[in-house]
């Protein structure tokens, strides 16, 4: 090994690698040579093999037995809420909004009969007497 | 009509998918349950449930709840079986989930509650094993972990104990495979130091 890994980024994960053990033979050969002759690197792997030795402790632990079960128990039900909120509630909306207007005018009172149509020009001769009338009427309190 | 380069880039995705089913037989038992072939799942479960679950368990340090995160990323992907294309590696896509599922609880867990008061919701359920393998070591080592920043946390338990390479890793956590180096060297200094009196 020519260049310590230390010093160098790429190659630094070889001392990581030592410790897990994913080193090939030569590599793993090429490193402990270098690290007889380099400090750093020797602390450096002692004290991440101890690590590794150390976390080591926290060992995998088993799955509860029903694990499997309650799977498919839970995928049973997630597929049938899937089912339910698939349905397309579209067509239903002018029903509803049919509904709704029907709703509104049925509970109506029945209009009452309606007023007979107005004669606009008779109305209208009307007004013009009232008023001829009241003008006449100014006409002589002035004249008194 | 497809043009040239879409036309590459199609063979190009096929080619891939060619290649993960060539080597992989979890994408193959995948594409059976796409089929509909629930059996082909249950083998997936059986050979992958341990895997996931302690890495869940030693990401959020909850038996209980790492359990039922398992169970919620394997739902995930039995949902998306229809959808499936064998374009990546499974595990690492599984690891994917599992890693956003965990990390999503912890950041919802932090809100939750203090760091502090994050140790009391540890499993505390009396374990034989943790009798045996020297209970305060270990619980030095929960500990240390715990405290690791979340990427690290998830990078060092991909790496240590699911024994998964770089590239592997790098591509779970969404980094650079260089970066990710990095990212394991400080969780591994950190730990160094963390636990020197245990090692």
């Amino acid at each position: 090994m020519r260049n310590c890994p230390l010093q160098h980024e790429d190659s630094a994960s070889l001392l990581l690698d030592h410790s897990a053990g994913h080193l090939d033979a030569d590599q793993s050969r090429a490193l402990n040579r270098h690290a007889e002759t380099c400090g750093r690197c020797r602390a450096f792997l002692d004290q991440q093999d101890r690590l590794w030795r150390v976390l080591d402790a926290w060992e995998t632990e088993p799955v509860s037995f029903d694990f499997q079960r309650r799977f498919w128990l839970r995928a049973e039900q997630a597929s049938a809420i899937r089912w339910w909120s698939g349905i397309s509630w579209k067509p239903a909306i002018p029903l509803a909004a049919l509904a709704l207007c029907l709703a509104i005018g049925l509970p109506r009172r029945p209009t009452p009969n309606p007023p007979p149509p107005v004669d606009m020009a008779a109305a209208e001769a009307a007004e013009q007497a009232i008023e001829d009338l009241d003008m006449l009427s100014q006409l002589q309190s002035q004249m008194k | 009509m497809a043009s040239e380069p879409q036309r590459s880039l199609n063979n190009g995705v096929e080619e891939n998918m060619m290649g993960v089913l060539a080597l992989e037989p979890d994408a193959l038992l995948m594409t059976q349950v796409r089929a509909g072939d629930s059996a082909s799942f249950a083998t997936l479960l059986n050979r992958h449930r341990l895997a996931v679950t302690n890495f869940l368990n030693r990401m959020v340090q909850n038996r209980a709840v790492a359990e039922e995160l398992a169970q919620d990323v394997f739902l995930r992907v039995y949902r998306s079986r229809g959808t499936y294309e064998p374009t990546a590696r499974f595990k690492t896509w599984l690891f994917r989930i599992a890693s956003h599922r965990a990390l999503n609880w912890l950041r919802d867990e932090h809100v939750r509650q203090s760091s502090d008061d994050f140790s009391d919701i540890r499993d505390r359920r009396p374990n034989a094993e943790t009798r045996l393998l020297q209970e305060v070591r270990l619980e030095e080592v929960r500990r240390a972990i715990r405290r690791l920043p979340e990427k690290q946390r998830a990078a060092v338990l991909m790496h240590k104990y699911q024994e998964m390479e770089y590239a592997e890793i790098a591509e779970v956590l969404g980094c650079s495979e260089s970066a990710l180096k990095s990212l394991l060297f400080r969780a591994y200094e950190t730990l160094r130091e963390q636990l020197a009196q245990y090692a």
